[in-house]
C-alpha cells in the first residue's frame, strides 16, 4: 500500500481508539502496529524497538528529574519559592496571579515536567487565590498555563527527548529555553495584569519591604541553588544531563531530609512509588511512539511531506507557520513525547536544509507541546488544575483562552525572531549555533533502519 | 502479590539512582570510569519503565482521554472500558510473544552484553515478562470491575 495511505489509516486508528478511552500509549502502539502490518513488517520489529528505543543512557535523566521534582515538592522547596515570589510582587494589582506565574517559572527551573509544576505550585497558589476573591476558573486556568513553563525553562524532559531524537546537544538546547521562557512568563504576567485590572483583583495586602524580600530569599536559598547546580554542572562539562539529574535527586533528598526536615523517611517509599508510576505512564508512550517515528522514516514519509510542502513554498517562515498551525491542531489530541517523536523527523530535515537552526525549531516545537498541554479536550495540565480547583472542564477551558492567546502570540513572534532563542546558547559558545546544524546531518533513524532492514526484518514471522 | 510491582519499582528506582551516583563518584572523585554501571543502569531503567507501566494499570494511571464519558451511560461505559482493556491486553500479549521470540533467539545465538557479559537473552526477557505481567493485571482489572470492586483501592491496600 502507498505509505501515505498507510500513514493516514494509522492516524485514523489513533484518533478513534483515543476517543474510545484507550490509554494514549496503547492508542499509539495499536496504530503503529497497524502501520507495520500494512507495510508487511513483522511485529517483532515493534517488540525490538520497545527495548532498543529506550536503551539510551540519556533517557535515564527523565525518571530522575521526575523524582527530583516530587522530592522537592515533598521537601518544602515549592513553598519557599512561593513565599519568595510573594515578597516581591504580592501587593500589586493581580499580585497573587503574578506570584503564581513567577513561582511556576522558578519551579520550572528546578523541575523538568509541566504537570508536576502545576501540581506543586497550584496546590498552594490556587486555594490562596480563591480565598482572596480571585475567580476559581481563572486561577486554575492560569496555573495550568504558567505550569507549562516547566518544559520550556530548563531542565526539561521534552527537551531531552527532542535533543536525543534530533541528535543535538542537550546543554545547548537547555540554554536555548531561557529567553523564550522569560518571554512567555512576561506575556502571562501582562495578561494577568490586564484581566486583574478589569476585574479589580487586589494584592495580598502585605506591604512591600526589602527586609521581607531578603528574609524569604534567605529561606529559599537552597531551592534557588538547584538551577545553578544542574545547569552549571551540565554546562561546565562536569556532568552529563543524566548525572545532573542524579545530583538533583541526591540534593533534593539531603535538603528535604536534613535541612528543611519536612521530608520524612517513612514518606520516601511513597514518593518514589509516585515518581515511578509517572515514569511508567510517560515513558511507555515514548517507547511506542519511537516505533511510529522509526516507521515514518523507514516509509520515507518525511521525504514525501517535504516534497509536498516544497512544491507550494520554500520559505522557511511559511513552513514554520504551517508547522505551528499543525501542531496546534494535533496538540488538542496528542501528548508531548509522541508529538516530538513524530514531528521531529517530519519537519526537521527540510527546515535544516533551508537553514533553520535545530534549536530554533526545537523551541517552537516545545512551545507547541506546551500549548498541547493546555488545549482541551486532551490537556494534561488542565486535568491537574481541574483536580485542584474542583471545577468543570468546560469552565476551565473557557477561562484558559486568554492565556492560550498569549502563549500562541509568543510562539509566532519567536518564529519571526530566532535571535531571541539563539542568543543565549551563542553567548555561551564561541561557535555560533547556526553552524552546528550543518555539521550534523539529521536522519540518524533512517540509517539505523537500513541496518535493521537488511539483517533482521521478517524474522519471527 | 497485590503490591509486588510496588516493591519491584521502588527497588529498581533506588538502584537506578545509586548506580548513577556510583558512576559520578568513581569518575569524578576516584578518576576511574566503570563500564558496567552505565550498561546496568540502562537495563534497570527499561525494566523500571515497563514494571511501573504494570503498576499503573491497576492504579488507573495511564493517561487517557475521558471525553466520551459525557456521552455514554454508566453501564455502557463499563462495557466500553472492558473492551478497551481487552484490546490493550491482546496488544501486550502479541508484542510480548514476539519479544519472547527475540529473547529465545538471543539465547540460541549466545549473545552477551558488551560490558557485563550477561546473556542478552535474559536482558531481552524484560519485554515478554513485563508485558505478560501487564496482561495479567489487565485481566484482573476487568474481573474486579465486574465484581464491583475499585481496582485503585485494591492496588493501594497493604498486602
Amino acid at each position: 500500500m502507498e505509505p501515505m495511505a498507510v500513514f493516514f489509516i494509522a492516524m485514523m486508528i489513533f484518533v478513534v481508539t483515543l476517543f474510545l478511552k484507550m490509554p494514549i500509549a496503547i492508542s499509539i502502539g495499536v496504530s503503529s502496529l497497524s502501520a507495520l502490518w500494512m507495510s508487511d513488517i513483522s511485529p517483532a520489529y515493534m517488540a525490538q524497538i520497545c527495548f532498543t528505543g529506550l536503551d539510551s543512557f540519556t533517557y535515564l535523566a527523565i525518571p530522575m528529574f521526575i523524582l527530583a521534582g516530587f522530592l522537592m515538592e515533598a521537601g518544602g522547596i515549592s513553598k519557599r519559592i512561593v513565599d519568595f515570589a510573594m515578597s516581591f510582587v504580592g501587593n500589586i494589582t493581580g499580585g497573587l496571579g503574578i506570584v503564581n506565574v513567577l513561582a511556576c517559572m522558578f519551579f520550572a527551573a528546578i523541575s523538568g515536567s509541566s504537570p508536576a509544576t502545576v501540581a506543586a505550585i497550584g496546590s498552594m497558589m490556587i486555594p490562596s487565590m480563591v480565598e482572596k476573591g480571585y475567580d476559581k476558573d481563572f486561577s486554575g486556568a492560569l496555573t495550568a498555563t504558567a505550569g507549562s513553563l516547566g518544559i520550556l525553562i530548563p531542565p526539561s524532559i521534552p527537551m531531552i527527548i527532542y535533543a536525543v531524537t534530533a541528535e543535538i546537544s542537550i546543554g545547548d538546547m537547555f540554554l536555548a529555553g531561557f529567553a523564550p521562557g522569560a518571554l512567555v512568563g512576561g506575556a502571562l504576567i501582562i495578561t494577568v495584569y490586564i484581566i486583574a485590572k478589569k476585574r479589580n483583583y487586589k494584592g495580598s495586602g502585605q506591604k512591600f519591604s526589602v527586609n521581607n524580600c531578603f528574609k524569604t530569599f534567605w529561606s529559599a536559598k537552597w531551592a534557588l541553588l538547584v538551577p545553578i547546580i544542574i545547569l552549571g554542572g551540565i554546562y561546565s562539562g562536569k556532568f552529563t544531563a543524566t548525572e545532573a539529574a542524579c545530583i538533583a535527586v541526591i540534593y533534593a533528598l539531603i535538603i528535604g531530609l536534613f535541612v528543611h526536615k519536612e521530608l520524612k523517611f517513612n514518606q520516601l517509599v511513597d514518593v518514589v512509588y509516585k515518581a515511578a508510576i509517572t515514569t511508567g505512564s510517560v515513558i511507555i508512550i515514548l517507547g511506542f511512539a519511537t516505533v511510529l517515528s522509526r516507521w515514518l522514516t523507514m516509509a520515507q514519509i518525511p521525504r514525501e511531506i517535504s516534497e509536498l510542502i516544497l512544491s507550494y513554498t520554500d520559505s522557511r517562515l511559511m513552513i514554520l507557520l504551517i508547522f505551528v498551525v499543525m501542531i496546534m491542531i494535533t496538540g488538542m489530541f496528542m501528548e508531548t513525547a509522541a508529538q516530538i517523536l513524530i514531528y521531529t523527523p517530519l519537519f526537521l530535515p527540510i527546515l535544516v536544509q533551508l537553514g533553520v537552526s535545530p534549536f530554533h525549531f526545537g523551541i517552537i516545537l516545545i512551545i507547541g507541546t506546551e500549548l498541547a498541554l493546555v488545549t482541551p479536550p486532551v490537556g494534561v495540565n488542565l486535568f491537574v488544575a481541574r483536580s485542584i480547583t474542583n471545577t468543570t472542564m468546560v469552565k476551565l477551558s473557557r477561562a484558559v483562552a486568554p492565556f492560550l492567546v498569549a502563549l500562541f502570540t509568543v510562539q509566532v513572534f519567536l518564529v519571526f525572531v530566532p535571535e531571541i532563542v539563539l542568543f543565549v546558547p551563542e553567548y555561551f559558545k564561541k561557535k555560533p549555533a547556526g553552524e552546528v546544524q550543518i555539521e550534523a546531518p539529521h536522519i540518524p533513524e533512517a540509517v539505523q533502519h537500513k541496518v535493521y532492514k537488511e539483517s533482521d526484518l521478517g524474522e519471527g514471522t | 502479590m497485590k503490591n509486588i510491582e510496588k516493591y519491584i519499582v521502588v527497588s529498581l528506582f533506588a538502584a537506578l539512582v545509586l548506580l548513577c551516583f556510583l558512576q559520578i563518584i568513581f569518575r569524578s572523585v576516584l578518576n576511574l570510569s566503570l563500564s558496567w554501571t552505565e550498561e546496568l543502569g540502562r537495563y534497570v531503567f527499561i525494566l523500571l519503565v515497563y514494571m511501573a507501566a504494570c503498576a499503573a494499570v491497576l492504579k488507573d494511571a495511564h493517561v487517557k482521554v475521558e471525553i466520551i464519558d459525557s456521552f455514554v451511560s454508566e453501564k455502557n461505559r463499563k462495557h466500553l472500558e472492558t473492551a478497551m482493556d481487552l484490546v490493550f491486553c491482546a496488544f501486550m500479549a502479541l508484542i510480548g510473544y514476539y519479544g519472547m521470540l527475540i529473547s529465545i533467539d538471543a539465547f540460541e545465538l549466545e549473545l552477551l552484553s558488551p560490558a557485563m557479559q550477561v546473556p542478552m537473552g535474559i536482558v531481552y526477557a524484560i519485554i515478554p515478562v513485563s508485558f505478560f505481567l501487564m496482561c495479567i493485571r489487565l485481566i484482573q482489572k476487568v474481573s474486579l470491575r465486574y465484581k464491583k470492586v475499585d481496582p485503585v483501592a485494591v492496588s493501594e491496600e497493604k498486602s
